[in-house]
């Protein structure tokens, strides 16, 4: 995100509502901007530091208004939008939005030439000039302070002062993502920056700092500061869903050295709900058609794994299967499909008894029947603990995507369509229409009652909701009954 | 007496509900099945009402129910109209076993105890099913 495109009048007309309606004594400036990129397009995502930027003039009325949208461009980073800010501060003469100022100056991604207005404004102003500059040498311990806040790079490994973690994030990420990860680090208590795409790598990184970025920056980084801890840079982190960001943030915070850390806690409700957290990975109970359909397997199938003892299902009136059992029966017929070699069955077991692991980031089994997990520093075998490289390892989140074997589709296990989710905890695990607690089988047998009238009539909320996909999916498992 | 029933049932049951017993559904997003149980004791439910006889064998949700003094109740039925028929139908019935225990099924013709599932996993429903 580092291009400056003319904003929409709806962006402007959007952003200028949610600054509004922000009381800048009750509000922090997370959950304002949580409110603005909630509902962006991609390219409105792109287009959203020139959107803040523009309506500063318009909040000129209101100098704490403006305040607080000039802070949510410093905490994001947004040093596109540099411009408009440098010259409200210069003009109105008010200090806070001058500090302001000068700390997104601080990104090398802005013009000099914008650099050097502010500079002249600032009328000796130790505190904007150590923002601006890191050149310039602290001479008390306040500014020492400042400077080592100001400048990650500067921080020694072991000083004084315990502060914030920083967080770069390379400005050539998709803008969306980049928004949406700056939130949740912001939200965590971390310090954000954004590295533009040319330009020098600047004085952040140091032993507290994170990078999160693509291969090319990565390169970039090592090349101008060969020191830099590789395992602090992360490449190309998945986010494709609430639970890949909470997965980056305790990636994170994992490779973070000495005693800053993020606040986790934060993020602990949807921490708690990750698939391979041991109070979830055991929940769920499906009956066998129901499990057939969700692993693509044929019941005899199911019932041969129980037989050899591979997979111990429940007995509750009629068999039960767990979410363990599912992920394991699936897994192996993934292997299978992806591999014209035999598999072997050890898997199955090895995952259907895998008691969960509450720092996994990441799960993964090989074709031999290794089950491995990621907590942020690579594949570790969960019966040995040794770590394994150069071993083809499935990455389980590939084995929950819909996949072909034999003439038999599996659906997408945890998204079986665009509105349908599933997760063990809920709905003991079935397949239910997402942001609400109707399950898919719920919906289908009222279709079959008396259509989508039959449905609205029980569930008026769902008036607008698209459901056309959840139905058909209740359907499909209503008919694997 | 007061039952927080699970949104899978009909928004309907609440407005049906016959004198001295108050149905609230729920109203919250896809939280789980803890959740529920827990939003009931905090409301001062005297039980969950859940479709689907499935949702009493949800591991540890037994356990966490019984810590809070909340009942369990799941319906048997082929769809959720039905569902809310039978509940309907039965109330009274419910009324007295939620006296005795803290385990029921709601089927087409009464209402049975259900006995939660042992560390076998072997559950029974009082027709030892």
């Amino acid at each position: 995100m580092a291009t400056l495109g003319f904003p929409s009048p709806g962006l402007f007309a959007t952003v200028l509502h949610a600054l509004r309606s922000a009381d800048p004594r009750e509000r922090t400036v997370e959950s304002a901007f949580a409110d603005v990129i909630g509902s962006l397009s991609a390219d409105e995502a792109e287009q959203l530091p020139a959107a803040l930027g523009g309506v500063l003039t318009l909040l000129r009325g209101d100098l704490d208004r403006m305040r607080f949208a000039a802070e949510v461009l410093v905490r994001f980073d947004m040093f596109e939008a540099a411009g408009p800010l440098v010259d409200l501060a210069v003009k109105l003469r008010d200090r806070d939005l001058v500090l302001l100022a000068a700390s997104l100056c601080g990104n090398p991604g802005v013009a000099d030439g914008l650099r050097q207005q502010l500079s002249n404004a600032l009328n000796g102003d130790r505190a904007a000039q150590i923002r601006l500059y890191d050149t310039l040498v602290p001479t008390s311990g306040d500014e020492s302070l400042l400077y080592e806040q100001r400048w990650p790079g500067a921080r020694p490994a072991d000083g004084p002062f315990r502060l914030a973690p920083v967080v770069v994030l390379d400005a050539d990420m998709p803008a969306k993502e980049l928004l949406s990860v700056g939130l949740r680090l912001v939200e965590a208590g971390a310090v954000l920056r954004q590295l533009a795409a040319d330009g020098e790598v600047p004085t952040w990184f140091g032993p507290q700092t994170v990078v999160v970025c693509r291969p090319q920056t990565r390169s970039r980084i090592l090349s101008k500061q060969p020191a830099f801890p590789e395992r602090q840079i992360i490449v190309n982190p998945r986010l494709e869903n609430e639970r890949d960001y909470v997965c980056l943030l305790r990636q994170i915070d994992g490779v973070l050295p000495g005693e800053g850390r993020l606040r986790l806690w934060s993020a602990e409700p949807a921490m708690s709900t990750l698939l391979w957290d041991p109070d979830v990975y055991s929940l769920g109970v499906y009956e066998t058609r129901e499990a057939a359909f969700l692993t693509s397997s044929p019941t005899s199938a199911l019932y041969a794994l129980a037989k050899r003892d591979l997979l111990r299902p429940r007995h509750a009136g009629v068999t039960v299967w767990a979410f363990g059992d599912l992920v394991a029966a699936r897994t192996w017929r993934f292997l299978k499909s992806q591999s014209k070699k035999r598999v072997s069955s050890d898997v199955i077991p090895a995952l259907a008894r895998f008691a969960g692991d509450p720092q996994a980031v990441r799960v993964g089994a090989t074709s031999d029947g290794h089950v491995l997990v990621d907590r942020g520093e690579g594949w570790v075998d969960v019966r040995t603990g040794e770590q394994l490289l150069d071993i083809p390892i499935t990455d389980l989140d590939d084995a929950f995507r819909p996949f072909s074997l034999g003439g038999r589709r599996a659906p997408g296990l945890l998204h079986a369509s665009e509105n349908t989710r599933l997760h063990p905890a809920v709905l003991h695990g079935a397949p239910h229409l997402k942001d609400h607690r109707i399950t898919a089988r719920a919906l289908a047998t009222l279709d079959d009652r008396g259509g989508d009238q039959a449905i609205i009539a029980a569930y008026p909320e769902l008036e607008g909701v698209p459901i056309t996909d959840t139905v058909s999916v209740g359907h499909q498992l209503v008919g694997a009954r | 007496m007061k039952f927080l029933v699970d949104a899978v049932l009909p928004a309907s049951l609440a407005a049906e509900a016959p004198a001295g017993v108050e149905f609230v559904r729920w109203s919250g997003g896809e939280d789980s099945d803890e959740e529920l149980v827990r939003a009931a004791a905090s409301a001062g439910a005297r039980a969950v009402i859940f479709f689907d006889r499935n949702s009493l064998v949800q591991p540890g949700l037994v356990a966490i129910a019984e810590e809070l003094g909340v009942a369990l109740v799941a319906v048997d039925a082929p769809d959720p109209v039905e569902a809310k028929e039978r509940i309907l139908l039965h109330t009274g019935q419910l009324r007295r076993i939620l006296h005795e225990t803290q385990f029921a099924l709601v089927l087409a013709s009464e209402v049975r105890s259900f006995a939660p599932p042992t560390g076998t996993g072997s559950s029974a429903d009082s027709t030892g099913r």
